[in-house]
């Protein structure tokens, strides 16, 4: 008798498959018992609306346990319906549900609806179904509420000067996140829900009258292209969406931090959260905006370039310190400065392994320490982090397996790893590392260049919704060098960033237009 | 389209392990760094002694080694050639010879005056070859230079080197490296030599050797080798004493700069020489009746003049007479008068060297004479 909903997008948005509700109540409540399979945490709330003179019309409210608070719907619901429908005249008010509606229920947030599919999907979200004897339509009441964390400083982005909250897994907390901080009617949130049978909420975040629209026509395509079962995390959203799915590096960026959206939004970029998770993610995304962390914007500028310079830096010595080590030692010791070579060679003296198994035994006892350390419990975790730091510094040498050049070199790497301010980004670098140090223990400094010339070409090649990766270094955007590896102060940064072809480019001194200001000039100069 | 973007790339890397010359990979410590190198004559006919100054690596690896560590090992061996003898050398090291940190080659006097070419030639063909090595001249034996210890530097060829590239305050060599010893060589085949003398417990270096066509003739004493530098440009410290009026002013050159310009007037060629020099007073003493003077400082400048004019003269008229042209004087003239050098590049160190003027003019100017205004002149009680 009832067709079993197939719960695909398309079903859902068109209305091939609308689904009427019954006039009888307990053909409905069937219905829903029998769409959910009779799960033990469906709730269904039967009882009688007693309409003095009149009749006792029969109700029920279905909702799953654990989604609603159960202080609303007591207090918001149950209670006015048992007691202020009594109210009901029906010479005055001919419709009972319009009624319960307009007058009885005290919650801010319902609509009505006839379509069983759509009372289904708002049931799994969370809101609890009236459903009334008599009629084919049903009151979907937004109680929601369920267990979250409460909002934390970011893990895996800190900062020392700036904003500590972060996103939570509640999409809804998030959105209120950024809402309170741009005040802005043209902030557009866009809901979606993706997921064949997760049915998750997505929602795309843009400004609209700076975002550009060929941007959000594009964001909006990729997310609604996705054919997935679940969609747990944002992650799932980022590799389903980004533009190429081979590379070692990522061209989404995520963030947990709800002010790096707001930047990246008023930048003129896209913003897509998740709910049920708390990292964001922004489009386009280059290698630069990822190098680039919120603090370098609230602290002053010449703190803030030292501190990005050093972060570049740091990159390339994350990238490049084992495989130069290899190519020095291995191919050309006439580089290294005499008395230094002297030592190293010193220190190397009866060791037993070639330089690039020695690297390649320090860097991986290094992944392995990271590794350990992410996945231990805190206590356990530092722990971790004393052997480990026992058998790299000190063992090790001692054991005779590695030199303690090595060890001054993997620490550098390491260090210099955890500077590059996103987690995603780092794992690029890592890896290459690895590529680098395998090419340069094969041809020497000739094959490291060529290991760099293939990154960088790899690199150069890959795009964001379009936007080169390398950008504004290759290809050169002169507007936008002046915030890379050097910031220019806050007066100087009157434009937003040209990548995102913004629709108003200007992000300041709109208020004063040019003309009026030679205008000003030109009255005192007369006096 | 992906893997076609990516075509020139992968042509470039394949084809490049056909032609580069990187498989040499060996690692650091399986290398012996050869830090100096002496030659001499064999006393069998036709052989070479080479003799290789080598760090014991153990010694270099922690900071409190004892006093009484070996921390160098001196082998030696006989050839032909020092490609040849290098290899003989690796079976008593059993590790790959490795010159790229050598910082001295020491050449003995016997084999100099035969001909130096055989030697330079394996360095200047090396590649690896650390171009500010220091090129050496022994009077007597080579090797006996690399046995002499030395308590503050354990390895000879490491203070060698240090002398002609740290060391500001000296005249007494010229200082100049491997690279600036190629350029005269190749040029004429004339250079100067620092000389480096060993006695039974230290090491002399001071004055130089001359080298004519790839043969050493004669030795030049500390005085000409200051005279030498100045030719060279290659003076960067130092200190002049001179005395003037039965006092002894000690004149340190804080920067100095000679300009040569060959003239040509009439068929006769004339050099003319300015150097000129910077510096202060920083000692001035008597000893003697009398009170406190002022300086005269124009009277000291115009000694120290006409001291340097004097000693640059004596050079340039010694090196005529030898025949020999190591400061490229030819190429001045190549430079300034191409016509008169086609002319006479054939017979240049013969006949028209021999035969050009000089005109040496110095100008010394003395900035500062320390906090002291004047000549503290000590006068002995009774």
């Amino acid at each position: 008798m009832y067709i079993r909903l197939a719960f695909d997008k398309q079903c859902l948005e068109s209305e091939a498959v609308f689904l009427k509700l019954s006039k009888r109540i307990h053909h409905n409540v069937q219905f829903f018992k029998q769409q959910f399979n009779d799960s033990t945490d469906l709730v269904v709330r039967q009882f009688s609306i007693s309409i003095p003179g009149i009749r006792e019309i029969a109700g029920a409210l279905i909702f799953f346990e654990g989604l609603i608070s159960s202080h609303l719907i007591t207090n918001a619901v149950l209670d006015p319906i048992l007691h202020e429908a009594s109210r009901f005249q029906q010479p005055i008010d001919a419709d009972i549900l319009s009624f319960l509606k307009e007058s009885v229920l005290t919650n801010a947030e319902h609509s009505e609806t006839n379509d069983a599919n759509k009372v289904v999907l708002a049931i799994m979200m969370g809101e609890a179904a009236l459903l009334v004897d008599g009629y084919n339509a049903c009151l979907t009441i937004a109680v929601q509420d369920w267990e979250h964390r409460a909002i934390q400083s970011p893990e895996s982005e800190g900062v020392v000067r700036g904003p500590r909250d972060s996103f939570v897994e509640a999409i809804n907390r998030n959105l209120m996140l950024i809402r309170r901080r741009l005040r802005d009617p043209s902030l557009v949130f866009e809901r979606i829900q993706i997921g064949n049978r997760g049915q998750n909420d997505v929602v795309i975040a843009y400004v609209k009258d700076i975002a550009n629209e060929e941007l959000v026509n594009e964001v909006r395509k990729r997310l609604n292209k996705i054919d997935m079962d679940v969609i747990l995390d944002s992650g799932y959203v980022e590799q389903m969406i980004e533009d190429d799915w081979w590379s070692l590096f990522n061209t989404v960026q995520d963030t947990e931090r709800p002010d790096e959206v707001v930047a990246g939004l008023v930048e003129g970029r896209v913003a897509v959260l998740v709910d049920n998770s708390p990292f964001a993610l922004l489009v386009p995304s280059t290698f630069n905006s990822q190098m680039l962390s919120p603090e370098d914007y609230y602290v002053r500028w010449p703190a803030a370039n030292f501190v990005r310079l050093i972060r570049f830096i740091a990159a390339f010595v994350a990238f490049l310190t084992p495989s130069l080590y290899i190519a020095l030692i291995s191919f050309h010791p006439e580089m290294i400065p005499t008395q230094l070579s002297l030592s190293i060679a010193a220190s190397r003296e009866g060791l037993p392994f070639p330089s690039i198994i020695e690297a390649l035994i320090m860097e991986l006892s290094l992944e392995l320490l990271r590794e350990a350390g992410i996945r231990l419990p805190g206590p356990i975790g530092q722990t971790v982090g004393i052997v480990g730091g026992l058998i790299i510094g000190e063992a090790a040498v001692n054991a005779g397996i590695v030199s303690p050049i090595m060890v001054i070199v993997v620490a550098m790497t390491a260090i210099a790893g955890f500077i590059i301010p996103t987690y995603t980004l780092s794992f690029g670098v890592r890896i290459s590392r690895f590529f680098l140090m395998f090419v340069t223990s094969i041809l020497g400094l000739y094959g490291l260049t060529l290991g760099i010339l293939v990154v960088l070409g790899h690199m150069a090649t890959l795009t964001s919704f379009g936007v080169s990766y390398l950008s504004p270094w290759a290809p050169l955007s002169l507007k936008d060098l002046h915030d890379s590896v050097i910031r220019s102060p806050w007066h100087g940064l009157k434009k937003r960033p040209s990548y995102t072809k913004a629709d108003d480019p200007t992000r300041q001194g709109q208020r004063m237009p040019k003309k009026s200001k030679k205008k000003q000039n030109r009255g005192k100069q007369k006096q | 389209m992906r893997r076609s973007r990516f075509y020139p790339l992968w042509i470039l890397i394949i084809a490049s392990f056909a032609a580069s010359g990187c498989w040499d990979a060996k690692d650091i410590d399986r290398r012996t760094f050869v830090m100096g190198v002496a030659f001499d004559l064999s006393d069998t006919e036709d052989q070479l002694v080479m003799t290789i100054e080598v760090p014991v690596l153990t010694s270099f690896a922690t900071q409190t080694h004892r006093i009484a560590d070996t921390r160098a090992f001196v082998a030696a061996t006989t050839g032909t050639s020092v490609a040849q003898m290098a290899a003989r050398i690796e079976t008593r090291t059993w590790r790959e010879m490795f010159f790229g940190h050598t910082q001295c080659i020491i050449l003995g006097e016997d084999l100099a005056r035969e001909s130096i070419l055989p030697i330079i030639d394996f360095f200047d063909r090396n590649p690896r070859i650390d171009r500010r090595l220091a090129l050496f001249v022994a009077q007597g034996k080579a090797d006996e230079v690399l046995h002499i210890k030395n308590p503050l530097q354990p390895l000879v060829s490491v203070h060698l080197n240090q002398i002609l590239n740290t060391l500001t305050n000296t005249t007494r060599v010229v200082k100049r490296n491997f690279q600036d010893n190629l350029r005269d060589l190749e040029s004429n085949g004339d250079t100067v030599l620092p000389r480096v003398r060993s006695t039974d417990t230290e090491l002399t270096i001071a004055g130089g050797a001359l080298i004519k066509d790839y043969k050493f003739i004669a030795w030049l004493g500390e005085n000409e080798t200051r005279a030498v530098a100045f030719l060279y440009n290659r003076i960067s410290g130092g200190v002049l004493t001179v005395n003037l009026e039965d006092i002894l002013y000690t004149y340190a050159i804080r920067s100095a700069s000679t300009d040569i310009k060959p003239v040509l007037k009439d068929g006769q060629l004339t050099f003319r020489i300015n150097v000129k020099t910077e510096g202060e007073i920083i000692e001035a003493f008597y000893r003697g009746p009398g009170g406190a003077i002022e300086f005269d400082i124009p009277g000291i400048q115009s000694k120290l003049n006409q001291e340097i004019t004097d000693e640059i003269l004596h050079l340039l008229t010694k090196l005529q007479d030898l025949r020999t042209d190591p400061i490229g004087f030819d190429r001045l003239v190549y430079r300034h008068y191409p016509k008169f050098w086609n002319q006479h590049k054939e017979n240049w160190k013969e006949q028209a060297w021999p035969q050009a003027k000089f005109e040496v003019t110095a100008d010394f100017n003395i900035r500062r004479t320390g906090i002291l205004k004047e000549v503290t002149i000590y006068e002995r009680q009774g």
